[in-house]
């Protein structure tokens, strides 16, 4: 490790407030920084202060936190499955959460707990099923990686096809505001302050738990064989991090519906300027996954100001990551081939 | 820590494909027992159950004083190391991180690594040549020297004494490689260590090892102190018709694959097995 790296976590600390605040500042009615910043003091303005305390600050919260689910997600997915195009998305288990939330709203009035508890359950159901199928795949390497994604994409689309038949049986004004959820918001409902500061509290301990498992995921990818001769229990092991994964986007989905493609790339991007070990990638994701998050939101407010407060910010960070998960996928066919001829 | 190896009578299917036909072995602690046959023999397999990373279908794997998967894999980890035959490193460690790999059998995923097991690593990655480029990224050595950093890892695993499987650790390495190794590999040998190197060159597996076990087609063919295995014809019916043997001098032996030109157009016949 060159000296330039044990600064790795600097940019992604720094940039953290600067995102907090444009994401503070963003908004459908225009307040002046000075104002914002008398308003979280508890001072000026009564109406600025109802503004920053009931709309703003909570949706900051609670960005942070499904930014930095889905970033350490995305990066323990990654390590513990061995494939760098893992995704939480991808893969279908925010599509099983989703569906969860989905059925926990409808059955018991669409409190938040319910739809969080149906999220968590959805999640953990549809993460089991994608651990058995990945330790059942016959191959290794680049075909049980391919298999492993086609399944959870038509997992997605299924939970995806259930959600919307469930929408058939909704009075007509609650529909827009979920398939506002649906597609990845942070706006699409007013949360209460104490609410998302919970899921960012609730968020941080995950993340420090998938962080403080890291080390593990750099003997995992050396092989299972390899693990276990360590003493590492593997199955346990890779139990145990899935079901906290499965948790952490339960809550991130519950709250923000289905915000693809963060998972997928806060850890090559960790990975391009802190190098590989997951010690770093997946707290560094975590951190990164919170900043970009809350930065695409606020692009997703501001720079649109013709559609008002309604663009979700899920179709930004699909905007940017579907190109790069292509980007990423063509990379890795073209170092497997040339693999394969060397 | 000293630990003797035993297995018995081991069979081993795996999909179609049937690994192990009754190979039994034993190793004791302080002699260096080289592992050789031909290709596709059973010698990995046979290592790997060893190692209890596969149960065989039949028959017992004993480790020091109970079945090999009666151990809690840590206490078995903290004794028995097991190195592929495969060079490779996680991507984006150092050398020195991929050294200490080797201590997380004494610490659980909630504890850092201690200055005492640092100093170690860095003892060993230094017997090994790599003590100066303990903070180099460890995927920019070169394979011969991804391979002794892999060794270190699996000998700061197990101190003095216990178990060390080692598939091939030899494959890749240089002259400077071998000296080192075999220098490491003696010392902890003296130490009461047990080892079981799979091995390709008889002759470098004749000049190290105190013992030789033969494995063909998933049988031990013979198993032995090796002035005792290189006397019987052991190694002519592993390698039927292939292996020509030099006594030299001092009464030792040099093995050659036999050369084309000493029988006919060369080619090894079917009739030869």
């Amino acid at each position: 490790m060159g000296a330039e790296r044990l600064w790795w976590w600097l940019p992604w600390v720094m940039l953290l407030p600067l995102a907090a605040m444009l994401s503070l500042l963003a908004g459908s009615s225009h307040l002046p920084p000075s104002a914002v910043w008398a308003a979280l003091w508890g001072e000026g303005d009564p109406v600025h202060q109802t503004i920053v305390w009931h709309a703003r600050l909570p949706v900051l919260l609670l960005g942070a936190a499904v930014g930095a689910s889905l970033g350490a997600s995305g990066a323990a997915l990654q390590g513990v499955l061995r494939n760098p195009l893992a995704d939480p998305f991808l893969l279908g288990v925010s599509g099983g959460a989703g569906l969860g939330a989905t059925i926990g709203a409808m059955a018991m009035g669409g409190t938040a707990l319910s739809m969080t508890l149906g999220a968590a359950t959805g999640a953990l159901v549809l993460m089991g099923g994608l651990a058995l199928l990945a330790l059942r795949l016959p191959t290794r390497g680049q075909q049980a990686s391919t298999t492993l994604l086609l399944a959870g994409v038509m997992l997605n689309a299924l939970c995806g096809a259930l959600i919307l038949i469930a929408y058939v049986f909704l009075r007509p004004e609650r529909l827009q505001n979920l398939l506002t959820w649906l597609m990845g918001s942070l706006t699409h409902q007013v949360v209460p302050v104490s609410t998302s500061g919970a899921l960012l509290l609730a968020t941080a301990a995950g993340v420090l738990v998938l962080h403080r498992l890291s080390p593990h995921l750099n003997l995992l990818a050396l092989g299972d064989d390899t693990a276990t001769s360590l003493g590492v229990r593997v199955d346990h092991y890779r139990g145990s991090v899935l079901a906290v994964v499965a948790l952490l986007v339960a809550g991130a989905v519950a709250y923000a519906g289905l915000i693809g493609f963060v998972g997928l790339l806060m850890p090559h991007l960790i990975r391009r300027v802190a190098g590989a070990d997951y010690r770093r990638v997946v707290l560094g994701s975590a951190l990164a996954g919170a900043s970009l998050l809350l930065l695409a939101d606020a692009v997703a407010r501001h720079a649109f100001p013709w559609v008002g407060n309604l663009l979700p910010v899920g179709a930004i960070t699909a905007l940017v990551g579907a190109p790069a998960f292509l980007l990423l996928l063509w990379r890795q066919l073209r170092s497997a081939s040339l693999g394969g001829s060397a | 820590m000293r630990i003797s190896l035993r297995a018995e009578n081991l069979h081993l299917v795996s999909g179609s494909a049937e690994r192990l036909r009754g190979a039994s072995l034993r190793a004791e602690p302080g002699r260096w027992l080289a592992l050789v046959g031909p290709n596709g023999g059973g010698k990995s397999s046979l290592l790997r159950c060893l190692a209890g990373l596969e149960r065989p279908t039949q028959g017992e794997v004993v480790v020091g004083d109970r079945p090999v998967h009666a151990w809690p894999r840590t206490l078995l980890a903290q004794r028995l190391a097991w190195m592929p035959q495969e060079v490779l490193v996680p991507a984006g460690l150092s050398v020195m991180d991929v050294a200490m790999l080797g201590a997380t059998p004494r610490r659980g995923p909630f504890t850092l690594p201690s200055r005492e097991e640092q100093g170690r690593a860095l003892a060993l990655l230094d017997e090994l040549g790599l003590a100066a480029r303990w903070a180099e990224p460890a995927e920019t050595l070169s394979v011969g020297l991804q391979q002794r950093l892999l060794l270190a890892m699996r000998l700061l695993q197990v101190s003095a004494g216990g178990v060390l499987l080692l598939d091939e650790v030899t494959s890749a390495q240089d002259f400077e490689g071998l000296v080192r190794i075999e220098g490491l590999l003696r010392g902890r040998i003296a130490e009461g260590a047990t080892l079981v190197s799979v091995m390709h060159d008889l002759n470098l597996a004749l000049r190290w090892c105190d013992d030789l076990a033969v494995l063909a087609e998933g049988r031990m063919i013979a198993q032995g102190p090796k002035a005792e295995v290189v006397g019987s014809d052991a190694l002519e019916c592993a390698w039927p018709g292939c292996i020509e043997r030099d006594e030299l001098r001092d009464g030792g032996w040099v093995f050659r694959p036999r050369t084309c030109s000493s029988t006919g157009d060369g080619r090894l016949h079917s009739s030869a097995q």
